[in-house]
């Protein structure tokens, strides 16, 4: 089999996955070398499906031995096989890299022969790109579950990061789908990850030389549609993977339906807007100091559909309404709906040298789309004076609604144009305009 | 009466004309570049600036020093980014610095100060563009070659990036509207002026492009097909560097619709 056929087949099994990203470690060039880091990462396209292509995302091998109901390479599907030679992918690595095609190389795998089997075959990847080829650029491998911790450490030395995918959000889940998965053999390898990723920054307080041990971090992905998990869950299974392992991110991966398995739930499409609401909350665990009690409880477990978490979580907690934006401290900024990191940086970095209108705000680049109810500048409301709940939700609903047609039905973009002149929104607003 | 202050198109040239406005203490009306769409006006008196690398030198220090090296990064950015009347805004925020220091950057509702940073934003993101969207292709000889086609004059910037990347090959970025390139060989970069440049890929190109575009098809997911998406991250004014070919193939969207038919 020749490498173009290879890597349409192992392309293609690889395209499931998630990650993609390359930032995260920053590697400074070294003169006559080929490769290195920024810490922003970059992405080189976008697919068709509107994904970024950072790295030549790719499985090593798809022959399994597992057979996990959600999973397009299961042992018991019949499909084209195949499997690289450790050269094959460096090579083939190398000659992408050279023309600024990709960013990087990120290998995974079906797990072929063995665990230990596999894992060996791309630490032989990893370290033939690193040691033969001279290769500086960013490298993600995956560990294998139930891959002895030796063979992750050595890995862990070539990779920028390293990933095991929980896939399923409870054990119960876990047993059903994926019969041959037992949860140690995921989360040790995880465990192991972070171990040596902490006491290899102790190391480098100490010696700076010292080479670097997975300097990027891991992550990890949930799949989410495919076992009836709530959101409440995911979330808080989220946040105990970022406080017990110090992961860099969780992705997560709208379930595609590759079989028609009955273990499976029949699904009309992959459930895009749950997986864009699932990030939202991510983002608020990571970026903005929410706590997953915060964003969902037993009463509601399940993300709202139409409104992002953080206008829920706003429209609770009126309370805390509304921010003045020359007074309220970075932390308080943050939780307004609408206000992101750097619109909140931006804010706090300008109000320096003089106090801040609706007009600045717009000037400085805030969108005011969903902050203009939930702040006041000078004491003053964007319409003069404040906008009840209903009416808020209503509106900002009304604005994020196109999102979701657009995900349930992708061909009836028309919609979009619609909706956001619907006069409810514009005459709520122009009626009661005291700063327009 | 100084009205017009006209120099030669390079930032150093507009570092001149700045320390002479310092040194003259006189108000432009408005600075441009000497070039094909310039045209003098009637009314207002024109005043030619040489460059001169020594009162340029001493601009750029002052600015570092008495602002911020942020401050001379800013301009440069904006410079770069051809807008219209960047000059004048470069002025009069440079000018504002003198008297705020490195706090100019903090006045966001100034027109000059937001000015600027739009400019330098729009520069800075298409420099990181085309750190993702450029493709050499290797030519015979081995040179690797990059086409570039941007709005802004983003090629010494980009070639920074590829200087610290590509160290053991050679390279040419090549800024097809200005008829520029960046090369590097023998570990050194250059930049020069190539009309009519004419590259011949070398025999193992097409094999390594045909792996690309292979690979790129793949690696979508025909149930997730969202060319607006892919539009909007990936304006298509860059499609024609590339090597790959965005949009969607037939066989995608045979697949996907027969999934959504499934649906409804």
């Amino acid at each position: 089999m020749d490498v173009e056929e290879k890597l349409k087949i192992l392309g293609g099994a690889a395209r499931y996955d998630v990650s993609c990203s390359s930032s995260g470690v920053r590697r400074p060039g070294r003169k006559g070398r080929l490769g290195d880091c920024t810490s922003f990462g970059v992405c080189h396209s976008w697919s068709d499906d509107g994904r970024c292509i950072s790295l030549l995302k790719i499985l090593f091998s798809n022959h399994c031995i597992y057979d996990c109901a959600y999973c397009a390479n299961r042992a018991s599907v019949a499909r084209p096989r195949a499997s690289f030679t450790p050269d094959e992918l460096a090579e083939l690595t190398m000659n992408f890299y050279r023309r600024n095609y990709i960013e990087g190389l990120f290998l995974s795998s079906a797990v072929w022969v063995s665990p230990d089997h596999t894992m060996e075959r791309l630490l032989l990847t990893a370290q033939k790109l690193r040691q033969e080829k001279g290769f500086h650029g960013y490298i993600h491998l995956k560990a294998i579950p139930g891959a002895s911790p030796e063979l992750i450490r050595r890995a862990g030395i070539y990779a920028d990061r390293m990933s095991v995918n929980i896939e399923l959000p409870t054990e119960k889940s876990l047993r059903l789908l994926a019969p041959d998965k037992k949860k140690e053999d995921i989360l040790g390898p995880m465990g192991d990850v972070a171990d040596h990723i902490r006491s290899n920054k102790e190391e480098r307080k100490h010696f700076r030389k010292a080479p670097a041990f997975v300097p990027a971090g891991q992550s990890t992905q949930l799949i989410v549609g495919a076992t009836p998990e709530n959101d409440l869950r995911i979330v808080k299974l989220a946040e105990g993977l970022y406080n017990r392992y110090n992961l860099k991110r969780v992705y997560y991966s709208a379930f595609v339906p590759v079989s028609d398995d009955p273990r499976l739930p029949g699904l009309e499409g992959p459930p895009l807007l749950r997986e864009h609401r699932l990030y939202q909350a991510d983002w608020l665990l990571r970026h903005y100091h929410f706590t997953s009690d915060e964003i969902l409880d037993e009463k509601q477990p399940q993300l709202d559909e139409e409104l992002d978490p953080k206008s829920g979580w706003a429209l609770r907690n009126p309370q805390f309404f509304p921010v003045e934006v020359n007074g309220a401290d970075y932390e308080t900024l943050l939780r307004v709906p609408g206000l992101g990191v750097k619109s909140a940086k931006r804010i706090v970095y300008a109000r320096r040298v003089h106090s801040l209108d609706f007009d600045d705000l717009r000037k400085i680049g805030v969108v005011l789309k969903r902050a203009r109810y939930f702040i006041t500048c000078r004491g003053k409301y964007f319409s003069g004076s404040r906008v009840s709940g209903e009416d808020i939700r209503r509106n900002i609903s009304t604005l994020l609604q196109p999102v979701g047609e657009k995900a349930r039905r992708p061909d009836q973009l028309a919609l979009f144009t619609a909706a956001s002149v619907l006069p409810g929104v514009e005459d709520a607003l122009s009626s009661a305009s005291g700063e327009l | 009466m100084p009205g017009l202050f006209v120099y030669d198109g390079s930032f150093q040239g507009l570092l001149t004309v700045l320390q002479v406005l310092r040194e003259t203490g006189e108000e432009p009306d408005d600075i441009r570049a000497d070039g094909a769409a310039f045209q003098e006006s009637l009314l207002a008196d024109t005043v030619h600036v040489e460059t001169d690398a020594e009162r340029a030198e001493k601009l750029s220090y002052d600015v570092c020093s008495r602002i911020s090296p942020r401050a001379l990064r800013q301009s440069f950015y904006a410079f770069l980014s051809e807008t219209r009347e960047a000059e004048y805004h470069i002025y009069r925020y440079l000018w504002l610095g003198w008297e705020l220091g490195a706090d100019v950057d903090a006045r966001l509702g100034d027109d000059h100060v937001h000015a600027v940073h739009r400019m330098s934003r729009c520069t800075g993101r298409e420099a990181h563009r085309m750190y993702g969207f450029l493709r050499f292709r290797q030519l015979e000889g081995g040179l690797y070659y990059a086409p570039m086609e941007s709005e802004c004059d983003v090629l010494c910037i980009v070639a920074q990036h590829f200087l610290s990347r590509m160290g053991d090959q050679d390279w040419m970025i090549h800024d097809l509207a200005r008829e520029q390139a960046a090369v590097y060989r023998w570990g050194k970069l250059a930049f020069a002026a190539v009309p009519g440049f004419d590259p011949r890929l070398s025999g193992e190109e097409d094999l390594c492009q045909g792996l690309w575009k292979k690979y790129f098809k793949t690696i979508a997911v025909a149930e997730r097909r969202n060319p607006r998406l892919q539009a909007s991250c990936m304006p298509k004014k860059y499609w024609k560097i590339l090597v790959e070919e965005p949009g969607v193939s037939p066989e995608l969207v045979v697949r996907s619709t027969a999934t959504w038919r499934l649906s409804t």
